[in-house]
């Protein structure tokens, strides 16, 4: 049977790689936990729901809401500066 | 910037792909392998031997590694191999490798907003529309069932760009493809523009380039709609049917601030309109205005409001809102066969605050592709840019400057 040799369309150096867990520490009074909002519909009351469950469990953590103008854009490199130099965890990635 | 370049590649040039790029099979095996990979859209592809990508390259003078585009939101190089051996696999011919890679660089631009495009649940396809001279170079089909199947060019072109999407950038489902639906035109989805009726520039020409250039004009659509209207001879009545298929509350984006439409005007409509004097210019504010839709409107359709989300929905001092947010926003694409009053649109499948057409010229033949070489040998697309692009995402369209 005749061999051919062709390529592969894809990429096979995925250059997206897995990124370490970051190292968990204690949280201390007075951090900060920043929660990423989308802009979808309700995801603003949800997330505010979310971000009261955390302040009972943690109350002495402070909860802040950072709501993106669409959903389809990622927030700038400016943005994502600011949010990590005040915020000691952030939770994003929230979808659908 | 560096300015203008020689070809990056000349003719003859030995195929430079890296040893991991490149797999040793049985001719017997490659569909099923490739389908088992999940590199095929569910068709038979084109084998993307060696010396077939090379020609691909060879066709439009580009080596192997330059930069078309890239993603940054997926860590992802988009370099011209790869888009060859897409296009290969489609089943493009070689000459119609440069409509390709400036359908690709179009798509690659920002305000495209590729990542997002690609992935949404809405389930946009890579619209591509063609205009000018190279349209009839590469036999393009701009008449009957333009938006249906049976043209190489249109085929696989349209082909091509969705298979990059799919194997370059992850664009599976399961995957980061979350189309709910989606719709056939990801399979592929490319359209020639025909002459337009007289008084009426093409769009290439619009959008502020020659009469004699030929571009590629890139949108992320839905699926299209077909627009009838048989009997009416006068230009409102058949712009008033064309602005009752574009504010139809079902479509995602009606109400929402605004949004870009692909209007694919048929033969008799285009003539009955053009005859009585309407510019393109008149028809694009005609629609933007009677697209307007009230509140009311919406709810007869069972369709809520958002308040306080990323789609501005607060009614204007008429009590509408706006589903075309400026003529600009209109893109009017003369195409498809003479018969009874046929035309068509294609709405983009979200407001613009996400994602923008692009349209890019198409290099005429032998014209070398500039380069920055700022992060790699990259393609500078701003030399073949209209004279106003389009702003990114998030910034409202103004009027035809950016068309």
């Amino acid at each position: 049977m005749a061999q051919i040799t062709v390529h592969r369309p894809d990429v096979a150096d995925d250059r997206a790689r897995l990124t370490p867990l970051a190292r968990r520490v204690a949280l201390t009074p007075g951090a900060v936990v920043t929660i990423i909002e989308n802009g979808k519909p309700n995801a603003r009351a949800l997330l505010a729901k979310v971000a009261d469950g955390l302040r009972a469990r943690l109350p002495i953590v402070r909860v802040d809401i950072h709501s993106k103008p669409s959903a389809a854009l990622a927030i700038t490199a400016d943005e994502a500066k600011a949010i990590a130099a005040r915020s000691h965890l952030v939770i994003t990635g929230v979808g659908d | 910037m560096t300015g203008i370049a020689e070809p990056v590649r000349s003719p003859g040039t030995p195929p430079a792909a890296a040893a991991s790029d490149v797999i040793v099979i049985d001719e017997a095996d490659l569909q099923e392998r490739f389908h088992a990979e999940g590199w095929s859209d569910g068709l038979p592809v084109v084998a993307p031997t060696l010396e077939r990508v090379d020609a691909m390259l060879d066709a439009a003078g580009l080596a192997p590694d330059t930069i078309v585009g890239t993603v940054p939101q997926r860590d992802r190089i988009i370099t011209a191999e790869k888009v060859a051996v897409n296009a290969v696999m489609a089943g493009c011919r070689p000459e119609y490798f440069p409509v390709v890679v400036t359908a690709m660089g179009a798509i690659l631009q920002p305000a495209f907003n590729a990542h997002t495009a690609v992935t949404s649940t809405g389930g946009a396809a890579l619209c591509v529309v063609v205009s000018g001279p190279e349209t009839e170079r590469l036999a393009m089909n701009a008449r009957h069932n333009v938006l249906g199947s049976g043209n190489r060019a249109n085929a696989t072109i349209g082909r091509a760009v969705r298979l990059v999407a799919r194997n370059v950038l992850g664009a599976t489902s399961p995957g980061l493809d979350g189309s709910s639906f989606g719709h056939p035109g990801k399979y592929s989805l490319c359209i020639a523009e025909a002459p337009p009726p007289a008084g009426w520039d093409p769009l290439r020409v619009e959008l502020g380039f020659g009469v004699d250039d030929s571009s590629v004009t890139v949108a992320p659509t839905e699926g299209p709609w077909q627009i009838a209207n048989h009997l009416a001879p006068a230009a409102r009545d058949i712009l008033l049917t064309f602005a009752a298929a574009i504010r139809c509350p079902v479509t995602f984006s009606v109400g929402k601030g605004g949004h870009e439409v692909m209007v694919l005007f048929g033969p008799e409509h285009a003539q009955a309109v053009a005859a009585e004097g309407w510019s393109r210019s008149d028809v694009r504010e005609f629609l933007v205005e009677h697209t307007r839709v009230t509140p009311e409107e919406l709810a007869a359709a069972g369709v809520h409001l958002e308040v306080g989300a990323q789609h501005e929905m607060t009614p204007d001092s008429d009590g509408r809102l706006t589903t075309l947010a400026s003529p600009g926003a209109v893109y009017i694409v003369t195409c498809g066969g003479a018969g009874a009053g046929w035309s068509a649109y294609l709405p983009t499948w979200a407001p613009s605050i996400h994602a923008r057409a692009v349209t890019l010229r198409i290099p005429r033949p032998h014209e070398p592709w500039p380069r920055t070489d700022a992060d790699g040998p990259t393609i500078d697309w701003s030399v073949f840019a209209p004279p106003a692009p389009p702003a990114p995402p998030g910034v409202p369209a103004t009027h035809s400057a950016s068309v």
